[in-house]
């Protein structure tokens, strides 16, 4: 019986390579598209000039990469873009688009490519849509009306939109995007995100009178936030409220300071905390209140999230606890269950680890028993 | 290159040519195509051998190799991305077109998608930007185009061919 299915199996694939003809001609349209779901749509569009058979695979391929570094000039790039759109086979679906014009700004009185290349996959049941490109993109809430994205990545652009209504979106990288916001309060941009497992912004400027960021994401699970900017500053009356109760994951960093964090629910299920501040300037300073609020904000981001088993710190924060001794002195350790500490950057045999930070970090957690100088901190796996 | 662990709870497969490969059940189970076979009512892990007519002793092991080094590695979360890298390029140098067409098809009949997305993307870097000549002689594809059919497609499709040489 086994041998039978095997026979069936290996004659079926055998009856498609005949001997002779070329082999990968004979694969699977799925498998051809699977090779040109990875190449350039220049190049996939090319291969129509193969033979008979390669005429129309591009016009239905599902996995599309336009980018603009096969071309001299972004207006042929733009040009490229709206010829493959209007002679792509238009009932053919998209999973995946990535647009990325590397660069120049883009010419705005040219024609608006991606704002067209959005128009399109909004319709086309897309899934996952990453755009690239410095462009003031004002088509972003048409794609609202897609029920299949489920991930979007943003780098560069420029909107208005501010309120992201998503209602399939899962993942949502936001990379060096600048976000015009309307005269709010309070900030609340991915409510309309219910299903968001998965937020990342990186270097984002947000302008905006608000001085409340909401992050209000029940399904949320890791969050990764860098370098947040508003109005081009580091904004020390701003609060970031979280609501993620589900949240595993967090990481934060910033060359400059920590902002501070309202927990709106509490974080049971947190495993790892990533925290990278460059504290440089803040502990050359002469005066020393700045050291002070920031070491109180470390406190209490640490109490939020005391159930880290996993804890990667850079060493700025250790040195600035440790030059306000009387802030963590008698309280309890805000971590439980350590089981890994490590620094983020390699930390110099010279810099003498404060004794009293490390227990009031580590003395908590007694599933850590071990202190090692270089790399990371283990604990000693108990049982 | 597979050990075979006492007990035996590996699973037994035969390349068309060579001896019966022995990989892990965690191995096994990211080919589908032996998935399907394990699940088979009549399979029994320790007597079954899984003959496999359409995959080389070679590609069988290369597949194998890819499959471990990755498994391995995800388990280790520092500094991996590099050495990863490494193992990849290793990996495909030691593949001659011919070869690499061939670990696709076998990876394709095996229906391993790890291996089969990392072959199908060491192909479409071969090809990107190439001549239409050597995505050919690549593929092996026999031009059926007349000469006027051709420079036709080229003609109504310049937007796709700007900056191109003919060959």
């Amino acid at each position: 019986m086994m041998n039978r299915r095997i026979w069936k199996n290996s004659n079926r694939s055998r009856s498609r390579i005949k001997k002779g003809e070329d082999k990968l001609s004979n694969l699977p349209d799925e498998l051809i598209h699977r090779i040109l779901s990875f190449v350039d749509a220049k190049t996939a569009v090319q291969t129509s000039v193969l033979a008979h058979r390669w005429k129309h695979i591009w016009i239905s391929l599902p996995f599309l990469n336009f980018h603009n570094s096969s071309f001299d000039h972004d207006f042929l790039f733009q040009d490229f873009v709206l010829n493959f759109l209007a002679n792509r086979d238009s009932d053919s679906k998209i999973d995946v688009l990535k647009f990325e014009c590397t660069g120049d700004e883009l010419e705005e009185n040219g024609a608006p490519t991606v704002d067209s290349v959005v128009d399109y996959v909004a319709s086309k049941d897309i899934q996952n849509l990453t755009i690239v490109a410095d462009y003031v993109l004002e088509s972003l809430p048409r794609l609202f009306a897609s029920r299949t994205l489920t991930v979007l990545n943003l780098s560069n652009i420029s909107t208005e939109t501010s309120i992201f209504e998503f209602v399939s979106l899962q993942k949502l990288y936001l990379v060096d995007c600048k976000f015009e916001i309307r005269d709010v309060e309070i900030l609340d941009p991915f409510r309309g995100c219910p299903k968001l497992s998965f937020l990342l912004f990186h270097s984002c400027q947000f302008y905006g009178k608000f001085d409340t960021f909401k992050i209000h994401a029940p399904q949320l699970t890791e969050l990764s936030i860098s370098c947040l900017r508003v109005d081009d500053e580091f904004d020390y009356e701003c609060v970031i409220e979280l609501f993620t109760p589900k949240l595993r994951y967090f990481s934060y960093d910033d060359p400059f300071n920590l902002y501070a964090f309202s927990i709106q629910a509490k974080l049971h299920f947190l495993e790892k905390l990533v925290i990278d501040v460059d504290s440089s300037e803040v502990l050359n300073a002469m005066d020393n209140t700045e050291g002070n609020t920031l070491s109180v904000k470390f406190i209490e981001l640490f109490e939020a999230m005391g159930s880290a088993k996993f804890v990667y710190l850079s060493p700025d924060i250790v040195k600035v606890l440790s030059s306000f001794p009387a802030l963590f002195m008698g309280r309890l350790s805000p971590f439980t269950r350590v089981q890994t500490f490590k620094f983020i950057v390699d930390v110099s045999s010279s810099f003498p680890l404060p004794t009293n930070v490390m227990a009031y970090l580590l003395g908590g957690s007694p599933g850590f028993t071990r202190y090692r100088r270089q790399g990371s901190y283990t604990a000693k796996q108990s049982g | 290159m597979a050990k075979t662990p006492e007990p035996k709870r590996t699973i037994s497969l035969k390349p068309c040519d060579g001896d019966v490969i022995e990989v892990s059940p965690m191995i096994a189970k990211q080919m589908q195509t032996i998935q399907s076979f394990i699940e088979d009512d009549s399979f029994i892990a320790t007597t079954t051998i899984i003959p496999l007519p359409n995959v080389t002793a070679f590609q069988l092991s290369k597949i194998i190799d890819y499959l471990n080094y990755h498994s391995n590695s995800k388990a280790v979360a520092d500094n991996v991305k590099e050495s990863t890298k490494k193992f990849d390029e290793e990996f495909l140098k030691e593949l001659e077109h011919d070869k690499l067409k061939e670990l696709l098809h076998a990876a394709n009949y095996l229906n391993v998608k790890e291996v089969l997305d990392f072959l199908c993307q060491a192909v479409a870097d071969l090809i990107q930007d190439k001549s239409v000549k050597f995505v050919r002689k690549f593929f092996g594809v026999v031009n059926d185009y007349s000469v006027e059919e051709e420079e036709d497609i080229r003609r109504t499709h310049a937007w796709a061919f700007e900056g191109v040489e003919e060959d």
